[in-house]
């Protein structure tokens, strides 16, 4: 029999009892999607992940003076010892080989009493870690302005965030009247102690939290207040220094030095590496459950395939007779339930992609309700996975199988045909 | 015997029943010639059926040597078995065995199937045959469509598909009535007639068997007494 015959006698053999067939691949279609929808929302998260910091760039990477904060509460304190980073330090990064950019920041003890005096409000506001446009949070778009621009000068400008400018009661139509007007920040120290910075405004940034954010220069002289001290840069050194390689694998390398020398740093690389291995993690273990549920389904063919040579038992005996070898009896049983199997799985592959096609909307829909703007395909089915989970459906359908079909082969030939 | 495409020599076959041994056929030794129109006669229980499914290839005897076509089916392996099945052998049952779900010339087809006979010469050849059985009319329809005599007539056709060496009938009007009987009987011996082939059929109608060159009487599993209506020479 050739391999043609046996795949048309099977696929017809499979056909003729539709619902049988049906209800037995039916375990095989809750494991497939299973593992399609698993799967597919690791891979689609990963890409998404991946994209995402690659667009922010793998070539960056942030180094923080290792050891608490001033200010900030650390039990460990002892522990690591303090690593300021020094404005030497960073001159040297700026001149060392394949560095593209490095930016130093400084930023507020977040202790720090802040409020901002306006049209003769006075609302309690915070310092934004960072800047606008660098901060762009994984998922979102890059920030843009409400009103002028988030490009700070050396000195003297603020940026408001929309909620700080609500909050002084400007209606967002006068958003464009905001930038360029004149506004009091107050810090404020336990003791009651003020000190007054005027700043001009030049942008409205998105955020709907109160928040303020000035430049670096700006926030020296208000630490260097807050610490009483003349050159605070000098003293503590900067908080964190964000540096641009050339390109990713010089970024790894500096990294890699960097934490020799025992600074802590953070690059999004890492973040990716991290984030990919738990995700893989998690992926095998969501197949595994798949797998779990494709096994019990083994149970089901098993019995359908048990059910239908006990009806065939007299079909079994005439092909015998015929001249079908043990080998083709076996083999055509196998290629029946493997068919089940696989049946099972293209069902399975469809409807996981179908309700992953259904919830990536559900998700924007979601994160539109939460005002955070998700943006991609969540669930994503690769070429690899579909292969895979039919692949591993027809094998599963064939284990079932096995024992049926051998005992289908083993019959004997004259008392199959005396098989009522 | 000129040319004895079949040869038995003391051939047995016992079955276990429970503790007990039953004996089917208790030493038999036969020639049968090639071309030759054989009737294997007896009571139920005489050991006739098993004779043939012997020389078929289906069941191995427990004792004795049984050459078909110089293959030692005694000795033969499975595959060899298998391969005598399908090439040298067309099985013609009293209760037809055609396969439910085919129509009947995929039923006819269905051994060339197993043979790996190609695709297109299949069909032509499965047409053909139902042609010379009289169901050219019939080709597409199913087992349970058809009459008996038609069943049977489908069954013939799919036993001659590989041109087998050997027909084996087992009582093949036994499931139809006198009239359907004779014509099918009648077709069955001008096939063989016609092509040469070798039958041997299993009846207990002596009318049946008295169509046949040489009528075989079996009785608890021994040959009692062979009839030979042609020449002297057809004797064991």
């Amino acid at each position: 029999m050739t391999i043609q015959d046996q795949i048309r006698t099977a696929f017809s053999n499979v056909g003729r009892r539709k619902l049988r067939s049906a209800l037995a691949s039916l375990g095989v279609v809750v494991g497939t999607v299973t593992i399609v929808l698993m799967v597919s929302l690791a891979s689609g998260v990963r890409r998404q992940i991946n994209r995402q910091f690659e667009s922010l760039g793998l070539n960056r990477l942030t180094v923080f003076s290792s050891g608490s904060r001033r200010g900030d509460f650390n039990p460990l304190n002892f522990l690591p010892r303090k690593k300021n980073i020094t404005v030497q330090d960073v001159a040297e990064w700026k001149k060392m080989p394949g560095i593209v950019k490095v930016v130093a920041e400084v930023s507020l003890p977040t202790s720090v009493d802040l409020a901002l005096n306006w049209k003769g409000t006075n609302q309690t506001v915070r310092m934004s870690s960072g800047n606008f446009r660098a901060g762009a949070i994984m998922f979102q778009e890059a920030p843009r302005p409400m009103a002028g621009t988030l490009d700070l000068p050396e000195q003297g400008s603020i940026i408001l965030s929309q909620g700080a400018v609500l909050g002084a009661g400007v209606s967002s139509n006068d958003f464009e009247r905001v930038v360029g007007q004149k506004v009091e920040a107050v810090l404020r120290t336990p003791r009651g102690e003020t000190q007054s910075f005027h700043l001009q405004v030049v942008g409205i940034s998105q955020e709907r939290a109160p928040l303020i954010q000035v430049s670096l220069n700006d926030r020296i002289a208000m630490k260097g207040w807050w610490f009483n001290s003349t050159n605070v840069v000098e003293r503590d050194g900067y908080d964190s220094v964000e540096i641009q390689a050339a390109d990713v694998s010089g970024a790894k390398k500096l990294s890699a030095q960097l934490q020799k020398e025992g600074f802590q740093v953070q690059s999004l690389e890492m973040f990716v590496t991290a984030a990919n291995r738990i995700l893989t993690v998690v992926t095998t273990m969501f197949t595994l459950i798949g797998s779990i549920a494709l096994l019990v389904a083994t149970i089901g063919i098993a019995n359908t395939m048990v059910m239908a040579i006990y009806e065939r038992t007299r079909e079994i005996g005439i092909l015998k007779a015929m001249g079908a070898s043990r080998g083709e009896v076996r083999q055509m049983f196998m290629m029946e339930a493997g068919f089940i199997g696989m049946i099972g799985g293209v069902t399975g592959l469809l409807l996981g992609w179908l309700l992953g096609l259904g919830l990536n909307p559900a998700i924007e829909m979601f994160g539109r309700f939460r005002e955070q703007q998700i943006h991609g395909k969540f669930f994503l089915v690769t070429p690899m996975l579909a292969v895979g989970v039919i692949g591993f459906a027809t094998f599963i359908g064939l284990l079932a199988g096995l024992l049926p079909a051998q005992r289908a082969a083993g019959l004997d030939p004259l008392q199959a045909l005396r098989h009522e | 015997m000129q040319d004895p495409v079949i040869q038995l020599w003391g051939v047995a076959r016992h079955y276990q029943v429970g503790k007990t041994a039953v004996a089917a056929l208790a030493g038999v030794d036969l020639g049968i010639a090639r071309g030759e129109f054989t009737a294997l006669v007896g009571p139920s229980g005489s050991g006739k059926s098993t004779l043939l499914n012997l020389i078929g290839g289906l069941d191995r005897p427990s004792a004795g040597g049984i050459r078909v076509d110089g293959l030692d089916l005694d000795k033969a392996g499975e595959q060899q078995l298998v391969k005598h099945r399908r090439e040298r052998i067309g099985f013609i049952f009293q209760s037809f065995n055609l396969l439910p779900t085919l129509t009947a010339v995929e039923n006819v087809e269905s051994p060339m199937v197993l043979a790996e006979v190609p695709r297109s010469e299949r069909r032509a050849r499965a047409t053909t045959l139902l042609e010379s059985v009289g169901l050219g009319q019939r080709m597409s329809h199913h087992p349970n469509e058809m009459s008996g005599g038609e069943k049977q007539r489908v069954a013939i056709a799919r036993a001659l598909a590989n041109k087998p060496s050997l027909l084996l009938a087992d009582e093949p009007t036994g499931n139809l009535d006198t009239k359907t009987g004779a014509t099918i009987l009648d077709l069955l011996c001008g096939l063989v007639r016609k092509s040469g082939l070798t039958l041997v059929m299993v009846t207990h109608d002596l009318e049946v068997a008295s169509r046949a060159d040489r009528i075989v009487h079996l009785r608890d599993g021994i040959i009692q007494q062979i009839e030979s209506k042609v020449a002297a020479e057809a004797t064991v």
